[in-house]
């Protein structure tokens, strides 16, 4: 089989069983791989009442048919559940060297159901497959628990693993891999933490048949003109946090839980601060021509340690701006610390953001929290970062996310996020087709199921208006499409997206790999499957219109000054037509003759 | 005296694309696979994440492979100064392996392997840093990029 590995692992928890199961082609052709595969797999076999945290919630890791061929940025794998965060299926995902030796071990996935009685992890080497014991293990940091494990292993196995911040249930709980790399978001740490699973361990010797080599040499031709190009050169340099500068000059950097679109000290915290203060050397994925991660260090002089990857854009904003911190040294500490514990960053950011403004309105006092915390106090941050990962005091209550805790104290309007998932780092008022984006993506607030920086900000392939409704509806419902055919091949969406010709180019890196002619509007066209799917799951978990939503600040608050100035979202008015465009009712569910139109029915 | 692959350590970002690339030259009857595990080219990470390196072929002046093989099947091209493992004399005893002291000889089932530096090495193609480049051999380069392979084992 071309791309494909041909095999499913199936391993349920609660009996230790473990079974190897053919993949089946046809579905293969239809859902890809990735979050289109996976999702496919919940909505037959998902109990959708299940509770996210309990034994009947299923655990998806899963790579796609591009993974470790050749085609550009093909280092990614990503974790499907039912998120305990939002209640929807979620899909988070991941690069580094993980998904390389799961890839060669010969799976394109691994199905977790049930509860192990006591901690475990999985084993993997080729052929050879094990659920080991890891009380070992529990309780031990994301760094520990990798070393530990090649120790008691293999010293070239790959590791993704829980922190304590899985294994205490905390719905915005990472799965790390490889120490550093994190798959992220909507509390796919905690559905590994809720089945006693403490790390899957990898390695393969496997290969990747592909149909036709020749046109996969391509890639490195293509990275190398993305490179050359102005943004390209920028990202290779900058990593993204070049972003900071980008979102700072268009007003629209969230800042102070969304009340602002520029962050003052902005300078404090971009790419070029990062290479004077921080940056070891900069690094890529397995596979991926570009090199946008960043390996740092906090330097002898910093009153705060550690060395680890990061921040990455999203960061700069979660535990950046949008808590007023401008401070390098302790983000990267803030940053460090989430991946230690195996948190998610982005969530940490909003969670702590709206603990911000309830402190600020009087909803929580010092005698909740257990010490102030105002804007920017990165000290008391930290503490509560360190305190949610372990479930100590108030820390117990900030585990449950920002939503929780506005709904808590009686100020829904205060968190900034959608379906109960915190924003990614633009802010929609500036860009209202992000906005929509937000409103209707499948696990909420979210910046990986499409993003619109590039036509709205950038101006490609076509300028238009960020502010302006007109054309958002069709802009965003592409966006969606393309990544999600993009996500379910097994690549990371990052080069594709800034490309112009980036669905044209996956399109001829899919048939090369598998050996077919699809054109680009048929990915396409199998992205809106996948898009489509995700939405039925999510309507047989009681998901509707009245989720998608967005919070009052971003559609009556007006935009602060800069760019955009007094602008909202015009969301009812982009919500209807983007239904009407997809050929949903007014309720947002895919009618009848749109599921047979994509062989849904 | 002849080619080979050279490797600048501060260019390299860890990609493995070189693995890649060089595993699909080596697949094998029509069938075309990427499969890092066969590959003439391996890329380590020393403990700290400050040094990425690419191990391949020094093709050595006086190759201890070589004289280390009990089959004589490792041999160097005295023409091209390229160093090669004859496959069909190899009886897979990793003593070249072994005696390789930059970490260049691998073993890939029972056949050891290493880089024979192709006519257009796919690895120097797909490397888009240049951390990878085909060149003549010269004494002080071979030295330098040793102690490199020394100092981080593979």
């Amino acid at each position: 089989m071309n791309g494909w590995m041909g095999t499913i692992l199936r391993v349920d928890l609660t009996s230790g069983g473990i079974v190897k199961e053919p993949l089946d082609v046809e579905m293969a052709a239809a859902y890809v791989g990735g979050r289109g595969l996976a999702s496919r797999i919940l909505y037959d076999e998902l109990n959708m009442g299940c509770d996210p945290l309990g034994p009947e919630n299923m655990l998806i890791f899963i790579t796609g048919p591009l993974t470790i061929t050749g085609a550009l940025s093909s280092g990614r794998y990503m974790v499907v559940t039912k998120s305990p965060l939002t209640g929807t299926v979620c899909t988070s995902n991941s690069g580094g060297y993980f998904p390389e030796a799961f890839k060669t071990a010969g799976y394109d996935a691994i199905v977790f159901t049930g509860r192990a009685e006591r901690p475990v992890y999985l084993l993997v080497q080729d052929d050879h497959v094990e659920l080991r014991d890891a009380s070992g293990l529990w309780g031990r940091d994301v760094p520990a628990t990798c070393e530990k494990v090649r120790r008691e292993t293999h010293r070239g196995v790959r590791v993704a693993c829980i922190g304590p911040a899985g294994e205490n249930l905390v719905r915005y709980a990472a799965v790390m891999n490889d120490v550093n790399r994190a798959a992220a978001r909507s509390g796919v740490g905690a559905v590994m933490g809720s089945k006693n699973l403490k790390a899957v361990v990898v390695r393969g010797t496997k290969g990747v048949r592909v149909a036709d080599p020749e046109s996969l040499l391509k890639s490195t031709i293509i990275a190398d003109h993305i490179k050359k190009a102005d943004l390209g050169i920028a990202f290779g340099e900058f990593g993204t946090p070049l972003f900071v500068d980008v979102m700072n000059a268009n007003n629209i950097m969230p800042t102070q839980n969304f009340r602002l679109g520029f962050f003052e000290e902005g300078d404090e915290i971009n790419g070029a601060e990062i290479i004077d203060r921080t940056l070891v050397r900069s690094k890529a994925c397995y596979g991926c021509a570009l090199n946008c991660g960043r390996n740092t260090r906090l330097p002898e002089d910093s009153k705060y340690k550690g060395r680890g990857d990061g921040p990455e854009y999203e960061t700069c904003f979660s535990l950046g701006s949008n808590i007023c911190v401008g401070d390098l040294d302790a983000l990267t500490r803030m940053n460090y610390l989430c991946n230690e514990m195996g948190l998610d960053t982005m969530d940490a950011g909003t969670t702590l953001g709206t603990v911000m403004e309830l402190f600020e309105m009087g909803r929580l006092t010092e005698k909740e929290i257990g010490f102030p915390l105002n804007w920017g106090d990165a000290d008391n941050s930290l503490k509560l970062l360190s305190m949610i990962a372990r479930l100590e005091g108030f820390g117990r209550e900030a585990a449950m996310g920002g939503k929780f805790l506005a709904d808590a104290y009686d100020a829904p309007d205060v968190f900034m996020g959608s379906k109960g998932q915190g924003f990614a780092g633009y802010h929609p008022r500036g860009m209202v087709g992000q906005g929509l984006l937000y409103a209707t993506s499948p696990e909420g607030g979210n910046h990986t199921t499409g993003n619109t920086i590039q036509p709205e900000i950038n101006g490609i392939p076509e300028p238009m208006d960020p502010l302006s409704s007109e054309g958002k509806a069709e802009m965003v419902i592409s966006r969606q499409d393309e990544t999600a055919f993009i996500d379910s091949c097994g690549v990371c969406v990052f080069p594709y997206m800034l490309m112009e010709q980036g669905t044209e180019i996956i399109a001829e890196f899919y048939s090369a790999v598998v050996g077919v002619t699809h054109t680009e509007d048929e990915v396409r066209k199998i992205g809106e499957r996948i898009f489509n799917l995700e939405r039925l799951v999510n309507h047989r978990l009681g998901f509707t219109r009245k989720d998608d939503t967005l919070p009052k600040r971003l559609t009556q608050e007006p935009h602060s000054e800069g760019i955009g100035e007094g602008n909202t979202v015009p969301l009812e008015e982009m919500l209807e037509k983007y239904y009407m465009l997809r050929g949903w009712d007014r309720e947002g569910v895919p009618a009848e003759e749109k599921l047979k139109e994509l062989g849904l029915l | 005296m002849g080619l080979r692959i050279s490797f600048n350590e501060e260019l390299c970002t860890n990609c493995h694309l070189c693995s890649m690339f060089c595993s699909l030259t080596f697949t094998r009857n029509g069938i075309f696979e990427f499969r890092p595990s066969i590959a003439r080219v391996r890329v380590v990470e020393n403990e700290d994440e400050t040094k990425y390196v690419a191990h391949v072929c020094l093709q050595c002046e006086t190759p201890a492979c070589a004289e280390a093989c009990p089959e004589e099947a490792v041999s160097k091209d005295p023409e091209t100064g390229i160093v090669t493992i004859n496959e069909d004399e190899c009886i897979g005893c990793g003593m070249c392996v072994d005696a390789c002291e930059f970490g260049c000889v691998f073993l890939v089932g029972d056949k050891a392997v290493k880089c024979e530096v192709c006519d257009d090495p796919l690895c120097v193609r797909a490397c888009a840093v240049k951390a990878l480049e085909l060149c003549e051999w010269d004494e002080e380069s071979v030295l330098e990029q040793g102690d490199l392979y020394r100092e981080v084992g593979l």
